[in-house]
């Protein structure tokens, strides 16, 4: 398979990935109180664990909304 | 009837506030473009490790490789991200006491529960279902010309086993105040099964091939008919699990 064949599926699913990657760096960047860890690590975490870090950030990370 | 319909509504409102849905469509989406992305490259990965003689006598990669990957990917990711998400519906709001308001105002306690497990099963449904179709709509785009067979019958028992889950989940909620512990009892519910799978006497009723059975199924393996036994013991356990979790929680204090 080349990558031009690929494409229909690797478009959707980088901006699915991105999306969600997006969303969680907002988040983060807006709610400074976690229930654990700080800023940087979140960024980090958010930004290059592909799709598990914004998980992670939602689910167990986020602090209460302020 | 009423309350029931405006707990959903608020189920959905806080659903979506907590961004688990968000999570939900992005990781059932991913999940189900991945599975026809990873039945075309993977003779191709492999290829890159392998010597070429080796990597020659691949077969073609099939509509079938698609579907085995998406029944491999959902029932393993998509049925620990659904428990993820809803291991701590009741608990945290019997943590924080936001129900006691409601409950004293003359709210019942069983249409918390059954509005709760509502709500979880219809996301399931939902979600799993444009998963599916999406999955179906590559796979169609990829192979036009090959047909699948037994289908359905693999998409709806992976379905009626995520239903099974909720039913043990909600359960957990009423039982434990922990959602580790939560987890924990689902894994441990799950993990019976595995264990009673060992003993071949107990093929015909082990409920955990409604979802490990998906490939065997796409290959026309098994039928219909050799899972009746199966689908009465599953539609049981989730009555029973919901009774149970009604009866408890009515017992239980709250805060």
């Amino acid at each position: 398979m080349t990558l031009q064949e690929a494409l229909p599926l690797i478009i959707p699913l980088v901006i699915l990935e991105w999306t969600l990657a997006i969303v969680a760096l907002v988040h983060v960047l807006k709610h400074p109180n976690y229930r654990f860890g700080n800023k940087a690590m979140w960024v980090v975490i958010v930004l290059f664990l592909q799709l598990i870090g914004p998980i992670v950030y939602f689910i167990f990370g986020r602090g209460r909304e302020a | 009837m009423n309350s029931f319909i405006a707990l959903l509504k608020k189920e959905t409102m806080e659903f979506s506030r907590t961004y688990k849905f968000l999570i939900i469509i992005t990781v059932f989406l991913i999940l189900s473009l991945l599975s026809p992305l990873t039945a075309k490259f993977m003779p191709e990965i492999m290829a890159q490790f392998l010597p070429k003689e080796v990597a020659d006598s691949f077969p073609e990669p099939s509509a079938l490789d698609s579907w085995g990957q998406f029944f491999k990917n959902f029932s393993q990711i998509g049925l620990f991200v659904i428990a993820l998400l809803f291991a701590g519906t009741l608990i945290h709001e019997r943590i924080e006491g936001t129900l006691i308001i409601l409950l004293t105002k003359g709210l019942r306690r069983s249409t918390v529960v059954l509005a709760k497990t509502a709500f979880a099963m219809l996301i399931w449904t939902i979600m799993y279902w444009l998963a599916f179709s999406v999955t179906y709509f590559y796979t169609w785009y990829y192979w036009k010309d090959e047909h699948v067979e037994h289908l359905s019958l693999a998409v709806g028992n992976l379905w009626l086993f995520g239903l099974l889950l909720i039913a043990v989940i909600l359960l957990g909620n009423i039982l434990f105040k922990s959602i580790y512990a939560n987890l924990l009892w689902t894994a441990l519910f799950v993990g019976v099964w595995f264990i009673l799978s060992i003993f071949p006497k107990a093929t015909d009723y082990n409920i955990l091939r409604l979802a490990s059975d998906g490939n065997n199924v796409l290959h026309g393996l098994i039928k219909t008919n050799e899972y009746m036994s199966i689908y009465s013991i599953t539609i049981g356990l989730i009555v029973f699990m919901l009774l149970l979790a009604v009866l408890v929680f009515n017992k239980k204090p709250l805060a």
